[in-house]
């Protein structure tokens, strides 16, 4: 149906990244762990390097989760996946080189601790 | 015993007639000048004439019916506020209930007096014009109405005091504020069909009577009084509603596919919004007379059902998935969406708590397939935190659904994996967008240019336009008056106010 | 094919309750059942409202207008006169 005007009708980009300081808008979400409500935002520098999402957000945002002490990304087997796409990412790089862009939303996947609460 | 026969008068068709039938054809204007906003939505329309009231109200019967509702209305809410009506609730925790109620709706009603009165003024029949005119004036009463509770109960109780600044910032009020604001920036067809008819005649059961009945079994006789006479008014406007489908839709038949889209935007627009009921109904009622289950049920696969079938004559068909998505989250939403408000409870202006064992006992019953299996553990395990005197707030932010505005806690039911987030993402002009569901993705693309422009309380914290980088400054910038609008009931100045009032 | 149920809510009050009862005269096998501040009135197909019936039992002139008073909700389509107030469904 389109958006229906009697004049023209500005395409206006509420979120476009020059709107973020220097930060590009990121998403992150452990799969299948509920404690937290939904997926998580974050504006975050491009060049931060991918790493700094194991040690400063993932506690950040899951803690709370009883599989959490069992999360070791030296140990644990992680399935990340950038935008729907699974990749290895290079946790030395930086996100922008990881092919973590402005609003790219981050799973990733621990066959081994799978989220479940309770007996 | 025997009276008099009743007066003739005029009867109610004439009179009718010659009280509203008082337009013209313009002759020294275009009426495409006149009437601008007609034609742009595609809509057909051959003779306005057949537009029909069934109530065929007339402006003297309006006002008299009016001012007597209002005069009934204001004698119980004094008589409520004299005698301290809010002390016979059955618990302060209730009451928070009302604060999201009371600062999702009211500015909504407030937003349709302008929707209604604009949309009076685009169309050409006077039927059509003149019902929307009272409906117009029939939203002012509510609003008006409403801000007579908020200001009663914003003497004893936290969260009430800027009703217009918090539904205007506060990132869940969000989900009402853009749902008025996609209605009231459509065309006045689609308007009717957004308002008039999906909300006031499909969804308002689904919200008013599980919220008036809840008043009711809580002791709140205020809200069940300004409920009731409210409803009265939405009797006409239901009809109107339903009466403004079938004119478009019998006017021509290239309308039924542009009604039939509208309509289902709107149902699932107007299902997302209500999600916030389900957690109203399930846990924050200290009594619950029905829970969201039952009412989903009654009101949508009972009445909407049947108000389908009375509609597939004009061509219009049932939203099949809709309705299938609708029925496999009925036994999950209230529970996620609580457990949302519960970790977020800092930035929130309400109070939030855990379920005690009588509440999650009734949850049990009523959710036999869900609560024991997946939310009872989760309760559980906040609960741990709690009484270890770390009760949880998270202290991250949410991925919000461009669409509905709702942050992205629902799950993969009909998938099988009700532990899944769902999430779906597209591109437009070169930017990523993401959804809770294909219904929201679906209506972003068929008006991308519309939902581009969504102000999302995530992103604009982000953007620094919401009065500071820390929670802190973003809470005063809400309005929002820390240890005291938010966080747990336990602890909280409503619940020290609360334990007074009951032990004096 | 069985009609779909009409509904009719209406308040609780003096006049609510003797509407119910003119109600309950005129509509053969309509059922009322009383809710907290609420009469809830349903009937297969439809459920007639006449203003004569209320009036005797009012002991006043009433006119179907009247019925938004004391009216909370309804379950179907409606249709109005000078002598009826009636809610039904087509299907």
């Amino acid at each position: 149906m389109a958006t229906q005007s009697i004049g023209k009708y500005p395409i206006i980009m509420k979120d476009s990244l020059d709107k973020f300081h220097g930060n590009q808008l990121v998403y992150i979400y452990w799969y299948g762990h509920i404690l937290e409500a939904s997926p998580k935002a974050f504006p975050l520098p491009p060049e931060m390097p991918f790493g700094a999402i194991i040690s400063d957000l993932i506690p950040l945002i899951y803690k709370i989760e009883p599989d959490f002490k069992d999360l070791d990304f030296d140990k644990t087997e992680v399935i990340w996946e950038i935008d729907g796409k699974v990749v290895v990412p290079d946790f030395s790089k930086s996100l922008k080189e990881n092919g973590v862009g402005h609003k790219s939303f981050i799973t990733f996947t621990t066959p081994s601790l799978t989220g479940k609460v309770g007996a | 015993m025997s009276v008099e026969p009743r007066k003739k008068r005029l009867n109610k068709k004439d009179a009718y007639k010659y009280m509203t039938r008082l337009g013209w054809d313009p002759t020294y204007q275009k009426e495409e000048d006149v009437y601008p906003y007609l034609k742009m939505e595609g809509i057909k329309v051959h003779d306005w004439e057949a537009w029909e009231d069934p109530f065929r109200m007339t402006m003297d019967s309006y006002w008299k019916l009016q001012a007597e509702k209002d005069k009934k209305l204001y004698s119980i809410i004094d008589a409520f506020a004299q005698n301290n009506g809010q002390k016979n609730i059955t618990d302060a925790r209730y009451v928070n209930a009302l604060k999201i109620f009371l600062t999702a709706v009211t500015p909504l009603e407030h937003k349709v007096v302008s929707g209604f009165t604009n949309v009076a003024r685009a169309f050409k029949g006077e039927g059509a014009s003149i019902a929307c005119q009272m409906q117009a004036i029939d939203e002012l009463r509510h609003y008006q109405t409403q801000v007579h509770t908020i200001s009663h109960y914003n003497k004893y109780f936290d969260g009430f005091h800027d009703y217009r600044t918090i539904h205007d910032r506060l990132w869940y009020l969000s989900v009402p504020k853009s749902f008025g604001d996609d209605a009231s920036t459509a065309g006045p067809f689609e308007f009717m069909v957004s308002i008039g008819f999906a909300f006031e005649f499909v969804l308002t059961s689904l919200l008013f009577v599980p919220f008036m009945s809840g008043a009711a079994y809580n002791g709140d006789m205020a809200t069940v009084t300004f409920g009731f006479s409210a409803q009265s008014d939405e009797s006409r406007h239901m009809t109107l509603g339903l009466q403004a489908v079938k004119f478009i839709l019998e006017q021509d038949a290239d309308n039924v596919p542009i009604v039939q889209e509208w309509m289902e935007k709107w149902l699932w627009r107007g299902y997302r919004l209500l999600s916030i009921v389900s957690m109203m109904m399930d846990y924050m009622l200290p009594n619950s007379p029905t829970s969201w289950k039952e009412a989903v049920e009654l009101y949508i696969e009972q009445n909407g059902v049947a108000l389908f079938k009375d509609l597939e004559k004009y061509g219009i068909k049932m939203p099949e998935d809709m309705i299938k998505t609708i029925r496999a989250e009925k036994e999950h939403l209230s529970h996620q969406l609580w457990k949302t408000f519960y970790v977020h409870s800092t930035a929130e202006a309400i109070h939030t708590w855990l379920p005690d064992e009588n509440k999650m006992n009734w949850l049990s019953e009523k959710y036999p397939n869900t609560f024991d299996k997946y939310y009872r553990p989760v309760f559980d395990e906040y609960k741990k935190h709690a009484d270890k005197g770390e009760r949880y707030y998270s202290e991250t932010l949410p991925c919000l659904c461009q669409t509905c505005q709702v942050p992205l806690v629902f799950t993969d039911i009909e998938g099988g994996k009700p532990n899944v987030f769902t999430h779906y993402q597209n591109e437009y002009n070169g930017e990523r967008f993401h959804f809770c569901s294909p219904g929201c993705q679906d209506i972003f693309e068929k008006q991308p240019e519309k939902f581009v422009q969504a102000w999302l309380p995530p992103h604009q914290i982000f953007q620094g336009n919401c009065g500071g980088a820390t929670i802190p400054e973003v809470l005063k910038w809400y309005k929002i008056e820390h240890g005291v609008d938010n966080m747990d009931y336990v602890g909280s100045p409503d619940e020290v106010m609360w334990n007074k009032f009951k032990n004096n | 094919m069985s009609k779909s149920i009409a509904l009719l809510c209406i308040q609780a009050t003096d006049e609510g309750r003797t509407i119910a009862e003119a109600i309950r005269e005129d509509n053969e096998g309509v059922v009322i059942t009383n809710k907290p501040a609420m009469i809830q009135i349903e009937r297969e197909g439809r459920i007639v409202v006449n203003a004569e019936t209320v009036s005797e039992a009012l002991g006043r002139d009433w006119e179907p207008e009247e019925l938004q008073l004391v009216l909370i909700s309804t379950g179907g389509q409606i249709d109005e006169t000078d002598d009826e107030f009636i809610v039904y469904w087509n299907n």
